[in-house]
């Protein structure tokens, strides 16, 4: 279990790893549905999160999730105490 | 923007004959309501228009209208197996309205329509729509989370349409979990961009909070099981007419519904899809 997370970078690493796509200059008001991806690889993306921090992004939160920041807002209501989740 | 008539004409226009191969003889392309295990996909059809029927409180003496109304199978119940004199029924498919004139129906005037531009000749009694709602969202405009907005467009638009007090049978198929392995994601991307462009599941909530500010929700029934079950019978039924469909539509054709229903299939056994049927009455 990480206990420190940079959202920036792990989503950076998930995309290399799902899509190989290398991406820059992402804050917290990117649009996912705008960096190129289709939804497929968007909810590879998502599993890759919740494996790698033991969670489960529930449906009708991830229905809600548009930015960068809205994911890191979700993120950080499920990790468990304890554990910093930055962005 | 909400399913074109090019997008829907994709899903739907292929052949009337190819879809009599495998729905029921009406053509119900709904899900259906099984009341016991034993009861066939056309009965299980008639228990899903007769429920819905009731929804709209319909009676002999009540103008009903069929919002995307399909080959008009509810408008053939509502006439003559429920009994009403007269029903109106607006489609978007060019085929499908071509169905329903064959079908000569007494008492029923069709129109080949938008939803939007549908400028009705009175007000109605009572209001059905059965999974039409489907496709007025796409997924481009979920993620811009203009979804909520277009399905209160669509409820506030059709509480105009009916006199004061007036009920709705309402039914949807609904996305719920979303899977995460890659082959049921495509399975379904592929439903998504090859069956039905254009259109995307509501979420239950989505409904609820689009609903009320015009109607209120007298009765929810959910109907996954059911429409697990419809979907099974449907490729069930395709599967028995497979030389057919490969000699007279193709390899492809044949190739892409067998996909689409199973993936169906799973999805309602996995909870990816639901579906709903409510009561609504409209607030004055």
């Amino acid at each position: 279990m990480a206990s420190n997370v940079n959202m920036i970078s792990l989503f950076q690493a998930a995309a290399l790893e799902v899509n190989g796509k290398k991406l820059d200059g992402l804050t917290a008001s990117t649009v996912i549905s705008k960096l190129g991806m289709d939804s497929v690889a968007v909810m590879e993306l998502v599993s890759y999160f919740e494996e790698k921090l033991s969670i489960r992004m529930p449906d009708e939160d991830l229905a809600q999730v548009q930015t960068l920041g809205d994911l890191h807002n979700l993120v950080k209501r499920l990790v468990p105490a304890g554990t910093e989740v930055t962005l | 923007m909400t399913s074109t008539q090019a997008e829907v004409e994709i899903g739907y226009d292929i052949s009337n004959e190819f879809f009599r191969l495998w729905l029921d003889e009406r053509m119900h392309y709904t899900s259906a309501v099984y009341e016991n295990d034993k009861q066939s996909l056309e009965q299980a059809q008639i228990n899903k228009c007769r429920i819905l029927a009731g929804f709209a409180e319909a009676t002999p003496d009540s103008l009903i209208l069929d919002i995307g109304c399909g080959w008009g199978a509810n408008l053939e119940y509502l006439v003559l197996g429920h009994k009403v004199k007269r029903a109106h029924g607006i489609t978007l498919s060019r085929q499908q309205h071509d169905e329903i004139m064959q079908r000569k129906l007494p008492g029923v005037t069709t129109w080949c329509v938008d939803y939007k531009d549908f400028v009705p000749p009175e007000k109605y009694d009572g209001l059905v729509s059965i999974e039409m709602i489907d496709h007025l969202v796409s997924p481009a405009q979920q993620q811009e989370g203009l979804a909520i907005p277009i399905y209160r467009e669509y409820f506030n638009k059709l509480a105009q349409w009916v006199k004061p007090g007036g009920h709705f049978g309402f039914q949807a198929i609904l996305r719920n979990r979303v899977p995460r392995t890659r082959k049921d994601l495509e399975d379904l991307k592929f439903t998504a961009d090859v069956i039905f462009p254009g259109g995307l599941n509501p979420r239950l909530e989505e409904l609820v909070a689009a609903a009320g500010q015009s109607w209120e929700i007298l009765q929810l029934h959910t109907r996954r099981t059911d429409y697990g079950r419809t979907t099974a019978e449907w490729l069930r039924r395709m599967q028995l007419h497979e030389k057919t469909i490969r000699a007279k539509w193709g390899d492809t054709v044949y190739d892409n519904y067998d996909r689409y229903l199973s993936t169906c299939v799973r999805a309602f056994k996995n909870h990816w899809s639901g579906d709903v049927q409510m009561k609504l009455r409209r607030i004055d």
